[in-house]
């Protein structure tokens, strides 16, 4: 820990990081559960724009009182001539 | 030629699951190619040390029970590329998995990685005897405190009538200021009631709890003894004839320049 | 059932066992066998008893020692003139046990035979033997050592030591640093100091006058 500088203290670090571990341990959601959520997403997403799959990142989140399903998907490309069904 | 390595102790917290991240990093930073496989299953905690718990997808038991290929359920380091980890999983527990699944996949890992160390979970049950089953090499990690030293024998003995007879020490957690008072026991003390060959002797550091708080093992901190212990630790089972450090003995002022990052 | 073919008794020594002379051999196995499940923990793990007959063959003793053994019962055979006689026949004798043992010793020649142990004995093990047990290595805490007769322990003894488990008392322990949780030599027990301090000299420990004492001695 730095006194004068202004680097994250580590034990905030690892509170979120304990946060997040713990949602998925108690959520206990199954990994395959995941991989169909993730292929779902991928899907969906990719009706509209090209996505980067390799660097995409699906999880869950939460702060002091509501979990939420947090997604970095990288773009590529928006596509024009999406056909949009509904 | 690949080697099998167990990382053990009996008594729980002495820091086997640390060792068993520094050490794989320490060997990654080398250029070997390295699988750590976390047996402690139920209560993984290796994934945590590496700072690799978000990008757990399968685990040990879905390739024991053949859901998927070992491969898919290797998670590689975010830093070392030689470097993969094989979570467990944290709803089974450890009846889930038996000796012959783990020989079975040791054997497929040896193709194709340098080491594979197996952070062994605490106690002498079926999840010890699952983690040392293929095991070439045993490390028994162990404090300079008196139960922590009789569950290292205890473990010791295990091994030996497991057939495991190549076994290492390593010492964890000493505070060189208390063995100099003589509140705490000496390497002398420890080697002669356990007689097997010390490949390590680590200091009790304060920055092992910041770098689990990050995610990142010591042994990748410049400043930090315990990082430089663990360091040449790497270094002796990589064949080197590393000597034992002098703990030097803090004073005051370095304790003050320690804490202004100095 | 047949009733009474065998007989526990108890005597200065420990634990012995009567069987009637022309009980039928099956009855007395059933009856043991009973009495050993029966889980009364009548039998702790690593008691020594003297079964007393004169008309067991070689293979029924076998028998009976294998039988006690899966429970963690030590057995010996005596014949029942050598038996050391009990309380209720003899309430003065303060020297009969010790000489009845000391001839039983001469003509059993089991107790001749010394268990040699090559290594290190760890916590958590257990070594017994009806006669003299040596050492060549350490006796770490948690370990238990059980003689009949005498031990030698070439290594520091840490662990639990009981010498003459049969009862005799002229057993001893002798060790290169003696330095035990427990030492017992026949039925005295002696636990060591809370602070103990590696000793130079090899040291040895024997019932004197009543009590266990330690010596040094040189090898």
């Amino acid at each position: 820990m730095k006194i004068f500088g202004k680097s994250e203290k580590t034990k905030d670090i690892a509170r979120k990081r304990l946060q997040v571990v713990l949602i998925h341990d108690r959520a206990n959601i199954s990994p395959e559960v995941m991989e169909h959520l993730r292929d779902d997403i991928i899907k969906v997403i990719s009706n509209y724009m090209e996505i980067n799959q390799q660097d995409m990142e699906i999880s869950l989140a939460n702060d002091s009182d509501s979990v939420a399903l947090v997604a970095n998907i990288p773009v590529q490309k928006m596509k024009h001539d999406a056909s949009i069904h509904r | 030629m690949s080697e099998v390595i167990v990382i053990t102790s009996g008594k729980g917290g002495v820091g086997k699951t640390t060792t068993t991240a520094n050490l794989g990093v320490g060997l990654a930073m080398r250029g070997k190619s390295v699988v750590l496989i976390d047996t402690d299953t139920g209560l993984r905690n290796l994934d945590l040390l590496l700072g690799l718990e978000n990008r757990i997808m399968y685990d040990l038991i879905d390739v024991t029970e053949g859901r998927v290929p070992y491969k898919k359920a290797l998670v590689r380091h975010k830093k070392y590329e030689s470097l993969f980890l094989l979570p467990t999983s944290q709803v089974k527990d450890k009846m889930a998995v038996n000796p012959a699944q783990v020989v079975a996949l040791c054997d497929e890992l040896r193709k194709e990685y340098d080491y594979i160390i197996i952070d062994c979970p605490a106690g002498i049950e079926q999840g010890f005897k699952t983690a040392i089953a293929a095991a070439d090499c045993a490390i028994v990690v162990t404090m300079p405190e008196i139960s922590a030293v009789r569950d290292a024998d205890k473990i010791i003995g295990e091994l030996g009538r497991a057939d495991k007879d190549n076994i290492k020490l390593v010492v964890n957690r000493i505070r060189p200021q208390m063995v100099q008072s003589g509140d705490m026991l000496d390497m002398d003390d420890i080697n002669d009631i356990l007689s097997i060959q010390c490949i390590g002797q680590v200091p009790d550091d304060e920055m092992v709890v910041t770098a689990t708080n990050k995610g990142e093992p010591v042994i990748t901190v410049e400043s930090s003894l315990a990082g430089k212990a663990y360091r040449n630790v790497v270094g002796r089972i990589c064949g080197e004839d590393i000597p034992f450090m002098d703990f030097p003995k803090e004073g005051f002022f370095t304790k003050l320049k320690r804490a202004f990052g100095l | 059932m047949n009733e009474g073919v065998v007989k526990f008794k108890g005597s200065r020594s420990g634990l012995q066992l009567v069987l009637e002379e022309a009980a039928d051999f099956s009855a007395i196995e059933d009856e043991i066998r009973e009495k050993l499940e029966s889980g009364s923990n009548f039998f702790c793990k690593g008691t020594l008893i003297q079964v007393v007959s004169s008309s067991l063959s070689e293979d029924e003793k076998k028998k009976l020692s294998n039988l006690f053994h899966t429970h963690g019962v030590v057995m010996r055979a005596v014949a029942a003139e050598e038996a050391e006689p009990l309380p209720a026949e003899e309430p003065a004798a303060a020297e009969p046990p010790v000489e009845a043992d000391s001839a039983v010793r001469d003509k059993d020649q089991s107790v001749q035979e010394m268990t040699v142990v090559n290594r290190t004995v760890r916590g958590g093990e257990e070594i017994s033997s009806k006669s003299s047990i040596l050492i060549c290595g350490n006796v770490n805490p948690g370990a238990q050592i059980i003689a009949g007769g005498s031990i030698d322990i070439r290594g520091t003894c840490r662990g639990i030591v009981h010498a003459g488990a049969y009862g005799d008392t002229s057993a001893f322990v002798i060790a290169d640093h003696l330095m035990p949780v427990q030492i017992r030599i026949a039925g005295l027990i002696a636990r060591s100091p809370d602070h103990v301090e590696k000793s130079a000299r090899a040291e040895r420990a024997s019932i004197k006058n009543g009590q266990i004492i330690i010596e040094p001695i040189e090898r």
